[in-house]
């Protein structure tokens, strides 16, 4: 009989640890796996109860061809607004965090196996992305608008849109101000 | 002219002192000026307006080509960034290299209104564009797998510390 505290069994690859900043989005060995997290909140459960639903989307995520790296558990906690799921009103829920490795073509399998599962109040899958490094804009935003260059951008841009009879009216490229003839 | 007083050597002008820069270091760089003949001074033996030991310190022409050549190599104005640009501001989240998470629900609180429960917008928390963008993406995100509510703010976020001032905002606004 397993014990609540059971050991979920999972094929696992050795992956560095979980890192938001300069991460690889695809690993280096499967080309064609990306990497996942699978955000869960299960419905207000004994710990047993638990452990078996985890361990059942975790199997669903193998059985799609996914590879489940790590799982933390955020804890028990009332939930910030009243969700509905299967039927039920919640109000209390468990929060975990399943990180895995899927071809992304699998990713809506996963997903709507993790829809059907009674036991889920709110699953989201997002994907892990590297952030891409930027410079901070904040000196140039702070400038008045005569000087900044996203200003500058919609000056150009808005020349771009002028109508026809604006945009391609002949101009007698003369000092004077008229038109003499 | 300069004049000497008790031995006093001076320059002549900015020009010699330049030149005095550039000149291998074995020559002597002033160039003495003899006593200045006047009317007062009955001395007959320094009429002559140069003596005979400045003639010895006067440059030959090779040495004033030399010296204006290295003039115009050595002060030749240097490849430089602009020593007095200002340091550029930055965002609070990109001066601390902070990446916004969707289950980091304390931070993103701090950006959120305790009186509404919506997001400030940029006049208000001072952000750039970018980082604008991915707190309010983050936030729906959040709401939309259920860590943050929809229209409060978490009792127990709102002793959290300030990272502006809501009642001081670059533009006015209807909160």
């Amino acid at each position: 009989m397993p014990s609540p505290e059971a050991e979920v069994e999972l094929a696992t690859l050795s992956l560095p640890l979980h890192n938001n900043w300069g991460r690889e989005r695809r690993l280096p060995e499967c080309p064609n796996m990306s990497l996942y997290e699978l955000s869960l909140i299960v419905r207000n459960m004994p710990k047993a109860g638990l452990v078996t639903a985890v361990k059942r989307v975790s199997e669903s995520i193998l059985d799609e061809g996914g590879y489940v790296s790590k799982i933390e558990s955020l804890g028990a906690r009332e939930l910030p607004y009243k969700m509905t799921a299967h039927g039920q009103v919640h109000t209390k829920g468990n929060y975990f965090l399943i990180h895995f490795a899927a071809p992304p073509t699998s990713l809506s399998d996963i997903t709507d196996n993790c829809r059907r599962d009674i036991d889920l109040v709110r699953p989201l899958v997002s994907r892990i992305e590297s952030k891409a490094r930027f410079e901070c804009t904040l000196h140039e935003e702070v400038q008045p608008p005569s000087s900044r260059p996203e200003v500058h951008k919609m000056i150009r841009e808005a020349e771009k849109r002028l109508p026809p009879h604006i945009k391609k009216k002949f101009r007698l490229n003369t000092d004077l101000g008229y038109n003499p003839f | 002219m300069a004049s000497t007083t008790c031995g006093r050597r001076m320059f002549l002008s900015l020009k010699s002192y330049l030149i005095g820069r550039h000149l291998p270091p074995g020559t002597s760089r002033y160039i003495r000026v003899g006593r200045a003949s006047c009317s007062t001074t009955a001395d007959t033996s320094n009429t002559s307006p140069i003596s005979g030991e400045a003639k010895n310190d006067a440059l030959s022409s090779s040495q004033v080509e030399h010296v204006l050549m290295e003039m115009r190599e050595k002060d030749m104005p240097i490849d430089m960034s602009n020593p007095y640009e200002r340091e550029k501001i930055r965002c609070i989240l990109c001066k601390y290299n902070i990446r916004l998470d969707y289950k980091n629900v304390r931070l993103l609180s701090q950006f959120i209104s305790p009186y509404t429960g919506k997001v400030y917008g940029r006049n208000i928390t001072r952000l750039c564009r970018k980082q604008q963008g991915e707190l309010e993406k983050e936030v729906q995100k959040s709401i939309a797998a259920g860590y943050i509510a929809v229209m409060l703010k978490d009792v127990g976020f709102l002793k959290d510390p300030k990272l502006f001032d809501p009642n001081n905002p670059v533009r006015p606004h209807n909160y």
